[in-house]
């Protein structure tokens, strides 16, 4: 079914919009929760937890590109549950490892306000603009899906050394970033 | 404003943006997807059918436990490098309620077709394989011949052997699509089974003498009960049977053992050990080998090869940081599993390697990540123990909806973690309730998962 389809039976309230959700992109967000979460039935916890936060959602909302309307939620979601979860127990995940890396970028201080954290967000936006497309996407395969460098050297036919110094590089440009509007 | 909301603030990034670094270099994927909308759109590719033994109506009660436990004698392998001994990563023995059947079959053929799922985001490519099904072990209403999905480089290692037992789960009550890649057309199978975890095959034995009696404790991947699909016809006598489980004594019966009281667990778990022998995989397939240049993770890799109770890869995970202008710092991660006695283990070895770039020489290569000695597998706490606990706990309106028991080492303390989540019927709300067992055997309740980690923190060692 086509995703203006689906949005128009949440419009109407029909609760099999969420069966046809999860028939379409059940597995896509399954592969996001798991990449985070790296347990199967933590993962299919947070897609069902998605697909309440999609029905309460929608409307008002009317997502323009469904299936990352989707990965959002799902990837925030299974990023609660890990730090929930995970945080003591566990050691060398992909987030983990994500956080070590994007740890160079800003430093350690206290957990920001939903202020700053609005701020931040829209200055990620602005300094994504400011990368070629191709560095945009390796950035955010690895930070906003938690891709491993394998997997997106594969994906861009690019060697993993390749794809790992993109990264560092774009890390560094991002530190500056970050220092020139003030946030750090 | 630190690290955790960097990535919580990438999380904010427009979809318009996303969706651009979807796109992939490969063209077949592309020419895929674009075979695949066309073919969703007309679905009318052709379509198997299961053997008429098949009855529509057949209801798919499926019920299970499985212990999934290690008792390996040697969790410290002999150093392979000069540097500091190779340790196994973190063991866990997980028990849950699961959702899985678990049948004794033979490859009746392999389509030769290669498939995919259409809408699955990463490109993993897929085998059909055509099973007999010589026993029904746990489950119902199975027929005689199935259609079962298996990632291509797991087959090979099936056609190894003459029969084997595994778990298996639906992939739907209706018609499921794949994509066939190679006629790169849709096709529409009205039965199809895969693995519970889509990348991992848990293998018992390949001979039929093996074959352990239906009700004992088999061990497998797990999957988590999907309640979701209660209602849907067909399925209500699923949920009967998860509420007999709780006062089923046979559920509970271990080969020689019934009764409420319940046997000894480790004597148990390891007399049912002694009657399933197994044959080892004779090859290990690693994801990503060639990722890994490191003599230290060829190394490791090795190492895990030769353990000869048979082993698959899961998942490979390398990359590199810059640490500081000093040097960098790199980080390789092997997970994998093993069949030991039966049952599986997920298993890893964490690689951390030093190096100052204006002196190659000088490397720093440390194995991480708790391990579980054999002094640890003689005293693990009773954890069929604290899921009777944990029964107890339940309130009026409450539904069981999954179950989970892990062993947690933290220092020297080895504890039972439990975890039970029901769905208050009152409000549809879950609750959860947590149990946590100590080394010399007191249980706890707690109030969350922070305070169970907080307790294993501060038990004195």
């Amino acid at each position: 079914m086509e995703d203006e389809k689906i949005i128009e039976l949440y419009f109407a309230r029909e609760e099999w919009a969420i069966e046809e959700t999860d028939r379409k992109y059940g597995a896509y967000c399954k592969t996001i929760a798991w990449r985070i979460l790296q347990n199967i039935s933590d993962a299919e916890e947070c897609v069902n937890d998605t697909w309440l936060r999609v029905w309460n959602a929608v409307p008002p909302q009317r997502p323009n590109v469904f299936r990352q309307f989707l990965a959002k939620i799902t990837r925030n979601l299974s990023l609660d549950r890990w730090r929930m979860t995970h945080a003591e127990k566990r050691g060398g995940g992909a987030v983990e490892v994500a956080l070590e890396e994007l740890g160079e970028c800003i430093g350690d201080g206290d957990p920001a306000t939903a202020m700053e954290l609005e701020a931040l967000q829209k200055a990620i936006q602005c300094f994504l603009q400011t990368l070629s497309e191709r560095d945009r996407n390796i950035f955010l395969r690895r930070y906003f899906y938690l891709e491993d460098t394998a997997a997106i050297a594969r994906r861009y036919v690019l060697q993993s050394a390749n794809v790992r110094l993109i990264l560092s590089r774009a890390r560094q440009k991002l530190r500056e970033y970050l220092q020139k509007e003030g946030m750090i | 404003m630190n690290r955790e909301d960097l990535l919580k603030a990438i999380g904010g990034t427009e979809e318009a943006m996303l969706e651009r670094s979807e796109k992939r270099t490969k063209r077949n994927w592309i020419l895929s997807v674009a075979a695949a909308a066309i073919c969703i759109a007309v679905l009318s590719g052709v379509i198997w059918q299961v053997m008429s033994e098949f009855s529509v109506t057949a209801q798919h009660v499926i019920c299970d436990q499985a212990i999934l436990w290690v008792n390996a004698p040697n969790l410290n392998a002999p150093d392979p490098s000069d540097d500091g001994n190779m340790g196994i990563g973190g063991v866990t023995a997980d028990m849950q309620f699961l959702r899985s059947m678990s049948v004794h079959v033979r490859i009746k053929e392999i389509l030769p077709d290669v498939y995919r799922h259409p809408f699955v985001e990463h490109d993993t490519d897929f085998y059909i394989l055509r099973l007999r099904v010589l026993e029904t072990i746990v489950g119902e209403g199975i027929p005689r011949d199935i259609y079962f999905a298996l990632p291509a480089y797991l087959s090979t290692d099936l056609m190894e052997y003459d029969s084997f037992i595994m778990t298996i789960e639906q992939m739907g009550l209706e018609a499921y699509p794949m994509l066939n890649v190679t006629q790169e057309r849709m096709e529409t199978f009205s039965l199809l089974f895969t693995t519970p975890t889509h990348d991992q095959v848990s293998i018992v034995g390949s001979d039929e003498k093996t074959a352990p009696e239906k009700g004992a404790v088999l061990a497998f991947s797990g999957n988590q009960l999907d309640t979701s699909l209660w209602d849907k016809p067909g399925w209500g006598a699923y949920k009967t049977r998860v509420a007999q489980w709780l006062t089923d004594e046979s559920v509970w019966a271990y080969p020689g053992k019934t009764g409420r009281n319940l046997p000894d667990t480790k004597a148990a778990i390891k007399e049912l050990f002694s009657q399933h022998k197994y044959t080892p995989a004779s090859r290990l397939d690693v994801i990503g080998e060639d990722h890994f240049a490191w003599e230290e993770a060829q190394a490791a890799i090795a190492y895990v090869k030769s353990q000869g109770q048979g082993a698959f890869s899961l998942y490979l995970s390398g990359d590199m940081r810059y640490y500081d202008t000093n040097g960098y710092f790199d980080n390789d991660m092997l997970i994998y599993c093993r069949i030991i006695n039966g049952f599986s283990t997920n298993e890893r070895i964490v690689i951390q390697k030093e190096t100052r770039p204006n002196d190659p020489a000088y490397q720093n290569v440390e194995y991480s990540d708790a391990r579980f000695t054999e002094e640890d597998m003689e005293k693990l706490p009773d954890l069929l123990r604290g899921i009777a606990y944990i029964q107890t706990l339940q309130a009026e309106k409450w539904e069981l909806e999954k179950i989970s028991a892990s062993y947690e080492k933290h220092e020297n303390a080895v504890f039972g973690y439990i975890v039970a989540q029901w769905k208050d019927t009152t409000d549809n709300q879950d609750v959860e309730t947590y149990v946590l067992i100590f080394p010399d055997g007191t249980m706890l309740r707690a109030q969350s998962a922070e305070e169970m980690d907080q307790w294993i923190r501060q038990y004195p060692q």
